[in-house]
Parts: structure tokens; sequence; C-alpha cells
């Protein structure tokens, strides 16, 4: 088959207003943010989906894919387009990117009942403005609140910067649409809990678009109580001492809604104008007033108690003023794009991993040590370093954070770079029984790991991608190691 | 046509630390990174190399031996041969002693001109390129934008000079010192990712002292002849600025410093 | 008598004749007799500061003459023996010394900022890396002190008036004549932002305010930048857009003004010398950078600073120098 017959298919269920073919368009839809660099110097390796196309209805969505299931046409279920592992890159010659930009309605915000129902191409900052009118809030921000789309996030498992105290996007979702590849349209309804059959919201939260297409998503609702947000920063000596309060306060039943540790190195990207050569800890307490007074005070008691990893704290103003610059808008975007055109330079990869308490930080310095010792190119890089940003009660993530001089070919970037600093960190993690992947989700460049992180319940992923698609035509690549795929993988 | 060009890579200013009890800067820890006044002399090396394909272009730096993956970078860039003149003795050398190390090499080869960066960036004298050129006779000239034309058989180079006021056009006769000044247009080549592991130890050459055979009064600190007594490294953290409120006293004094550091008339 | 020795680099004289303050700090007012060497122009009015000033018998000696000037110099210190000699480290001033002080085997200090003597010894100060460092050097070995000194680093406290004797000197022969001028042409107005000395740079802060800003880097012999936000408000080119995802610039001076100081700003400045930031916010960022921070509207700033700048120099601001 080729493109034109693919067109041809389209045009039979959408009229050509919602079919995109512009030739500039087809090529940022091949890939995603994973190819930032090669794609801002126009040398991407991966082909241009056939079209995009842009359904209005769940019945659109439906057709669009039962007929993609039929003549083995490869889809891509796309949203805010800020995907960072290949999740949104293209592998297939015969490819429809389904976008989800009319699919934009805030269906209902039901503030009695708390919860709110999108379409799943309502940017979260859209719905946030709404609910913080009425003195709300999701509790979800990610930094790419401004752009991402719910059915994006939900799809991702996405987490945001206050997941500490609100939980990842999978402990807000109440529940959802969603479209199976033979048209097949599933309502999962909006209870408060249910014991009937293992929770079928996670067959579609986290599918990375390989299951199945979400139209429609409801997240709880949290009251909002900005003016009390409570901002506490410290410089300390490592990131050991960092994690050690960060335990402390998350085992004594604390919530804040922010608790991160900073590396000496990430603190010089983001605090340079306050970290002394320090690793950072701060935090962010918030919610009614005696919520936010008592996680103040356990915050500081647990400060206290690792005293010895302190060296001093640090004005909170200043950790409130960087908050408040903290998230990436479209702007941004465009921003390192054209940047990443002139120098030879981009804004940094992260690989971010989760592991219980003990082993953080041991995970983290073999990293280090390994990067620095195995890694080819080290010479090149200009940063390397890390942050734990979301705590749980029987563990933290790691946020790898790296960066380097780029000294070889735009084409080449990945493979000489990129590729061998997340191989260590992905095979670190797994030797030490973490999770590779704590929140991006895994899509395309961690795929040949995805048997290694699951181990023995890889069984029940790769039963639910033969049971919901057998025909393979969900995101080809996403998740599921492709054989055919490996060429990108080097 | 044979280049030489004289490549130094700088330690990273972030990372740089200083040894009060030798006087000496710790370089062997910071990151390295090329001149990049020197990346574009080299750069503009290959360039002519690409178009006269006989050229051969030889790049020499004097640096710690932690130099060598970007030194060997740059024999799979293209040049030809890469040398590394290392020795610890040469460890606190000041532009004079450098540029009698780089003479002493210089005069055992054969080349029709010699090319290096302005400036570098962390000594920041811009001394070396005139030293060396007086050592070796050389006519000298600095702040190069553009090479307009390099003939050897003419005896003679074409120079463009950003001058104060004037763009200025220089014959210089040949063999010469020409230092460039740095152009972010003009980039040494990609690395290619087939010739990252390409062995290239036979086009990399290190030599010491026990090659060059300088005699010890003239080595490292015994043979400089400028000494750091002291430095006050508290501009390493973060500078302390002087805070000044946006009124006539601040206006006053931000004026008197604008003055002092030569930026307005008096 | 201490004897000093400045080298007049003709088109800079003014800032070469300055530089006799080296000597007056080092020696005092009565402490040193002064030489110039104007081989290539300058002569007359190094003769109203200076007691001696040396001219080239067989006409001017350009400033690029860099091996011929360097002989001249050897061949002074033979016959007089200078304590100092001192350069301005102007673009020929930089290419004279170092092949001077070669052939003199003599220590030299570029960019010295400040000089003094203790126990008898010279000491020089200069900033190397960026600015980030600041380094006490002496000279070592027999020969004069050599140093050089950027343009107006020392002002001139009102230098005394004198007659000086001029002595013509022959210019010792070089084995040829290594470079010649062949054209000159006056600079083109565009310049790029990475090529300039002094960056006056706006942010959102100032964005409605540009044409403002023209005039302060026009009185600064600088350039205009601009912050990413003041580039997306429209009221600057992206040619003109300092940080990662700009230009990354190394300028002697960058003035910000209105610009906070995101991390991929900071990291497109990390070169300049000096940094000034103009901001209401005292805890901005950029403040890090920051050798002085003034906290205040930027508008207002700018304005005052254009008033000193702009208006007739009557009086002097300095004088302490």
């Amino acid at each position: 088959m080729d493109k034109n017959t693919v067109l041809e298919l389209v045009a039979r269920i959408l009229p050509a207003s919602q079919i995109n073919t512009t030739a500039d368009d087809l090529y940022d839809a091949a890939a995603d943010r994973y190819k930032k660099y090669a794609k801002a110097r126009k040398v991407l390796d991966v082909p241009p989906p056939a079209a995009i196309v842009y359904p209005r209805t769940t019945e659109e969505v439906a057709r669009l894919l039962a007929m993609c299931n039929t003549h083995g046409i490869n889809v891509i279920p796309r949203s805010g387009k800020t995907a960072t592992e290949g999740g949104l890159e293209n592998w297939k010659e015969n490819t429809l990117v389904v976008d989800a930009r009319d699919l934009n309605r805030i269906i209902k915000i039901d503030e009695y009942n708390m919860q709110a129902t999108v379409e799943a191409g309502v940017t979260l900052q859209a719905l946030e403005n709404e609910l913080n009118q009425r003195g709300l809030t999701t509790g979800h921000s990610p930094q790419s609140k401004p752009v991402a789309k719910l059915g994006g996030l939900v799809a991702t498992r996405s987490i945001g910067q206050f997941s500490t105290l609100y939980g990842g996007i999978e402990d807000m979702v109440v529940g959802l649409e969603c479209v199976f590849p033979d048209g097949h349209v599933a309502r999962i309804k909006n209870v408060p809990r249910r014991a009937g059959g293992p929770d079928i919201r996670h067959i579609a939260i986290g599918n990375e678009g390989t299951l199945c297409y979400i139209t429609e998503v409801t997240v709880k609702l949290y009251r909002h109580f900005p003016a009390n947000n409570v901002f506490l920063g410290y410089l300390i000596k490592d990131v050991a001492s960092g994690i050690k309060v960060l335990r402390e306060v998350m085992v004594n039943g604390y919530r804040p809604s922010v608790a991160r540790v900073y590396s000496e190195e990430d603190a010089r990207q983001h605090f340079s104008h306050f970290y002394k050569g320090h690793c950072v800890l701060l935090f962010m307490a918030e919610g009614n007033q005696g919520i936010v007074q008592a996680t103040r005070a356990g915050i500081e008691a647990a400060v206290e108690r690792f005293k010895d990893g302190l060296v001093e704290p640090v004005d909170s103003g200043l950790i409130a003023a960087w908050f408040a610059r903290l998230n990436w808008s479209q702007k941004d975007i465009d921003d390192e794009f054209q940047g990443m055109i002139h120098n030879d330079s981009h804004a940094g990869f992260t690989t971010e991993v989760s592991a219980d308490w003990e082993t953080i930080p041991v995970l983290y310095e073999n990293v280090m040590k390994r990067v620095r010792a195995e890694f080819p190119r080290a010479h090149d890089l200009t940063m390397l370093g890390g942050h734990s940003s979301h705590s749980y009660i029987n563990g933290t993530n790691l946020y790898f954070v790296y960066n380097y001089a780029i000294n070889c070919a735009p084409e080449d970037e990945l493979r000489v770079y990129h590729h061998p600093i997340q191989r260590i960190i992905v095979e670190e993690t797994l030797k030490l029984g973490g999770s590779m992947c704590h929140h991006h989700g895994i899509g395309k460049y961690r795929s040949e790991w995805t048997r290694d992180e699951h181990g023995s319940a890889y069984y029940l992923l790769e039963k639910l991608k033969q049971a919901f698609d057998p025909n393979g035509i969900m995101n080809f690549g996403t998740i599921f190691y492709q054989a055919e795929g490996a060429r990108f993988l080097q | 046509m044979k280049i030489l060009c004289l490549l130094k890579p700088v330690p990273d200013v972030d990372q740089l630390r200083y040894d009060r009890a030798r006087n000496v800067l710790v370089r062997e820890q910071a990151r390295l990174i090329l001149n990049p006044e020197d990346a574009t002399a080299a750069a503009t090396a290959l360039e002519i190399k690409r178009a006269v394909p006989d050229t051969y272009l030889e790049t020499v730096s004097m640096a710690p031996r932690g130099a060598r993956p970007h030194l060997e970078d740059l024999a799979r860039r293209g040049v030809d041969q890469v040398t590394l003149i290392s020795d610890l003795r040469y460890a606190g050398s000041d532009t004079w002693a450098t540029s009698r190390v780089l003479a002493r090499y210089l005069e055992t080869r054969d080349y029709d001109c010699v090319f290096c960066g302005t400036h570098t960036l962390d000594g920041g004298t811009g001394q070396v390129p005139a030293q060396l050129a007086e050592l070796l006779g050389l006519p000298v000239m600095v702040g190069i934008t553009a090479l307009a034309e390099l003939d050897p058989r003419a005896g003679q180079a074409v120079v463009e000079v950003d001058g104060e006021r004037a763009l200025l056009r220089f014959a210089v006769a040949l063999p010469a010192v020409l230092g460039f000044q740095y152009n972010p247009d003009r980039k040494l080549p990609y690395l290619r990712y087939a010739d990252l592991n390409r062995d290239v130890s036979q086009q990399v050459v290190v030599l010491g002292n026990n090659a060059l055979g300088l005699a010890e009064t003239e080595l490292g600190l015994r043979g400089s002849l400028t000494q750091v007594r002291r430095i006050e490294v508290d501009a390493l953290e973060t500078k302390t600025p002087l805070r000044l409120r946006a009124d006539q006293e601040g206006l006053d004094t931000v004026c008197h410093w604008l003055e002092q550091k030569g930026f307005v008339q008096p | 008598m201490k004897r000093v020795l400045v080298y007049i680099d003709e088109e800079a004289v003014e800032d070469s004749l300055a530089l006799l303050e080296i000597g007056r700090r080092l020696y005092g007012e009565q402490g040193f007799c002064a030489y110039a060497l104007a081989a290539g122009g300058g002569s007359g009015e190094a003769g109203r500061r200076f007691d001696y000033v040396f001219r080239a018998r067989s006409g001017a000696l350009p400033n690029f003459e860099a091996a011929a000037l360097a002989r001249c110099i050897a061949a002074l210190h033979q016959a007089y023996g200078f304590d100092v000699i001192v350069f301005p480290a102007t673009h020929w001033g930089r290419m004279v010394a170092p092949r001077a002080a070669a052939r003199l085997r003599a220590g030299l200090v570029a960019d010295v900022t400040a000089v003094g003597s203790e126990g008898g010894e010279i000491w020089m100060a200069r900033p190397a890396f960026s600015g980030r460092l600041l380094a006490t050097v002496v000279c070592r070995g027999g020969g004069p002190v050599m140093l050089s000194v950027r343009p107006r680093v020392f002002t001139q406290r009102a230098p005394a008036l004198k007659s000086a004797e001029f002595i013509d000197i022959d210019v010792p022969d070089t084995p040829a004549p290594g470079v010649r001028l062949i054209e000159r042409r006056e600079k083109p107005a565009v310049r790029d932002i990475r090529e300039s000395a002094v960056l006056v740079a706006g942010g959102g802060g100032i964005a409605r305010d540009f044409p403002l800003l023209e005039r302060l880097a026009q009185a600064l012999h600088g350039l205009v930048a601009a912050s990413r936000q003041a580039v997306d408000l429209g009221s600057a080119p992206r040619a003109i857009q300092v940080g990662q995802s700009g230009k990354i610039v190394s300028p002697r001076l960058y003035v910000a003004i209105g610009i906070s100081g995101a991390s991929p700003h900071l990291a497109g400045i990390r070169n300049a010398e000096y940094v000034i930031a103009v901001n209401p916010d005292r805890q901005a960022p950029i403040g890090s950078l920051a050798d002085i921070v003034v906290e205040g509207d930027g508008r207002a700033f700018v304005e005052g600073l254009l008033e000193r700048l702009e208006a007739p120099r009557t009086q002097s601001h300095g004088g302490r120098g």
C-alpha cells in the first residue's frame, strides 16, 4: 500500500479540513522531543507519517482506528506533543497521526462531586485556569502543564511537581473513555471506588497509545489554597543527606507537595544564584492552614534530625521565585528549537528512574562512577547530575540530568552521547531492582529493556497487546520491542 | 603546503581549582575545552585542506596528558598530525616559557605558516603568538577575521583584520604567525559516528622535554620571567556585587565605575 | 632617577599618554624620568607631557611593524636602561609588547589593572579567566618590568605640562619588511553582538524602551542585545538575542536592563568580564553574575545615565582613578 491509498481511505471518513498533509507539519510529526536536535538540524532519519488527522468525535476516532486495523496502517495517537521518549516518533511509512486537537471540550466541572470531565485534547492549563477561578485544582502540575493535554498525560502515566501530595495521574483518574483498534468504545464509569475485578482503568492509563486511544478523561478535584503555600530550602552536603531527610519527612506521614534534592551539578543549573557549590534540598507545603503548618514543622524537625548533612538554610523567597519560573511553555520549546539550529548544543537530556530508599543513594553513586569511567565521550560532558523530585512511602525517584558539548554530526548525537549514558543508567537501575521509567513512559528508546523491566510479569503486558491490538497497528515500536525498529535504537 | 596550528586545550572556568600552596592552577581535574579562537584557526586550516587536498596540517598543543582525547578528535576531524607536548616539568610555565618550548619544537619542523588564536580563554594575555614570532624571527599578525589568500609559492598571505576603527588588509610574508579572531560560524567539522573509535594513534605524537632538550633552568616556574605571587580566587565563586539603587548616588557611582574601567572618557 | 618608557600607539595617542600614570603610581610625580617612543606618530602630544620623546629618523614607523618596533625598544633599552616599559593594550600594542619582551628576555604582564611596589619589587594585578580570578604577578630576571594596560583603566590626574627633548633614532635593520598594509576601509555599521566589547541588553522589563537602550549603547560604544522575553515581545530581532537559545557572547561589559536572568540567559553571558544588572527585583538571579546590581526601574536608570553621559563633559566625575 502506498501513501496515496492511505489518504484515500482517510478521505472516506473525514473531510479534507480534518486532514493535514503539509510537508513541514509531517516532518514535525515524524519525531518528538527525543530527536529534538536532529529535527532542528533537519537530519531526521525516520519517515514522516502519511497524514495528521483531527477527529472531532469519539465516533470518528473509532472509524479511523477500525479502518487502520483493517488495512494495517500504523496509528500514532497524539495530543500536546510534549513526549520526550520517542512515543510520538514514527517508524512506519504508512502512519496516521491521530491528533486530539479538536477533541477540546471541557465537558463538565462537577464542584459538588469534586470531579471534572474533559476531552483528550484539552490542555491541562486550560482546565486548571477554569478550576483555579473556582478555588479548585486537579493537583497535577507537570513542567509541561501549559502545553500538555489530558489525553497524553493519562496515556503516558504522567506525574506532576506536586505528586508527593496528590500522586501521579493514575491516582487522579476516576474514569475514562477509550477506543480500541477494532472500533470498540469502552467507557469506564466514574465512581469513588469499586471492587469489580482488576482495575481496568490501568489498561488505558500508561498504554502510550499501544492498546487504545483515550478520548475522554474524568479526574478528581481538590480545593486550592495557593495563598497558604510555604517554601523551604536548604543547602546540603550531598545527595545521600538529602534523601535521608526526604525519607524522614515521608515516613513520619507528612505530605509536602514538593520535596526535592538536587545534586551539586544539577543545582548549579537551576540555582546558580544561591547554591554556593552545594546540593540543594527544597520543599513546598500546601493545603489548608493547619496542614501546611504541621507539614512545615515536620520538615523542620526532619532537617534538624539530620543536621550533620546541612550546610545552611536558603531564603524561602528564592525557592518561591524559582518555582514560579519552572514551567515551560510552547515559547520555551520553540526557543530551544531555534537555539539548536544555531548552536551545537541543546538544553540537555534526562533519564528518570525510581527505587526504594536504601537503593537510591547507591544507584546514584553507581551511575555517576560508571558514566565517568566508561562513557567514551566523558570529556565532552558539560554537566552530569540529577535530582529526586517525587517521593513515596517506600522510596523515591531519581532524575538523571546530563548535557554535553555536541562534537559530532547532528544525526549522530543520540548514539554518540545520550544512548550510551541512558544504557548505563537503565542497566544500573535494573540491576538494583529499580524501575527504569519513573514517569516519562518507555517510549521507543527503552523498549529493548521492557522485558527486563517487568521480568516474569511481562507476560501480562504481552497478552494485553495480543488481545487488544492483534494486528500491531497501535504506535509501532513503543513499549514493545520491535526487531524491525532496532536500527533506530543504536 | 604545510600549516602548523597551535591549539590550546583550556580548562572550563567553572571547574577551576587553585592550589594555594604551590601557587598554580590545578587544571588536571577541570574539564578541558579547545580554546575557541584556536578552534577557529584550526577550522580555517581544515577548510584550506579541503580546498587544497595536498595541504599538510599539524596541530601543536602544550597541555597536560588529560588533553589527549580532545586532541585525538582532531585527527578524526582531518588533521594529519596531532602533536601533544606534555611534561610535568612544564607545569607553571608563563607565556615566555611556553613560547620557548613551542619555538624549540617548531625549529624542528618544516612549515609555510603558523596558525593560532589571538587570545586564550584562560590567561587571556594573547602574548604567545608574538613572543613565538620573535623567537622564530617571523612576522606576526593577530586579530585576523579572514584569510583572503595563502600562497606559499608567492611567499605571502593576505589577511583581514578588524581594527579598532577600520577594516584593514595586510600582506604578510611567509612563513608567518597568523592569529585568528573567534568566528562562531567557522567551526571545526563534525565528528562522524563511524570515525569515533577510529584508531588515530599513528597520527598522535606525544613528546616531552627529553625530546626537546631544554635546560632545566628554562622549564616551568623556573624558566618563567613572570611569577604569580597571589591569586584572589573569591571571584571564582559567585561574584559579590556592589548593590546600588537607581537614584542620584547610584547613578554617580555607576558613572564613576564606567570611567574607572575605561568604558567612558572622564 | 627611575626611567619609564611608554610606547605610543599612534591610533590611541591619548590612551597611550595616560599610561604615564603608571610611573606616577610607582615612583611619585617627581620620582621618574618619562620617555615616550612615538615612532608612528603622536610625538607632538607626547612632547607636552614627557621628558624625552623618541621619533623615527627615517619617517613614521607604523604600529603594525611589530618586529622593527621591538628592535627599536630593545636598542633604546640598551642605551637607557629603563626600569619600566608600558604599552597600551590596544590591538597593536599587544602585538609589539610581546616581541619587545622576548627580545629583552624580560617578563611581560598583560592587562594590568593595579600596580604597586613591595620591598623594592614591583607587583602588578591582572584579571584572568574572564575576570573570575585576580592574579598578582611579579617579573623575574634582570630585564625591565614590562606591562600592558587596557585603555582608560588608569585615569591620569591633571598631567603636568612639560617640554620634551626630541630624540631621533635610527630604526635597526630588520631582516625583511614582514607586514604590508594594502587596504584600509572604514567599518560598516552593522555588527554582530558577539563581536562587540560592550552590550546593553534589554529584557521584558524594558521591552517598550529599546530606542533608549540604543542611545545608551551608542554612548558606551557598544551594541544593543536582548533577552528572549524581549524578542518574544517583538521589541528586538532574534539576531540580537543572548542566551542558550540565542547567541553566546563574551563582551567586556554587559549591561542587563530589566533581565531577571533565567539560567539559559546566564549561560549566554558567563564569559562577560563585567556585568551591571538593573532590576526592580533585588533577588533576580542575574545578580549572581553581576559586578554591580542596581535595584530599581530600568527606564529611570537609563535616562539618568544618559543625562550624565550625553551632557557636555565640563566637569569630571572621576579623578579618584
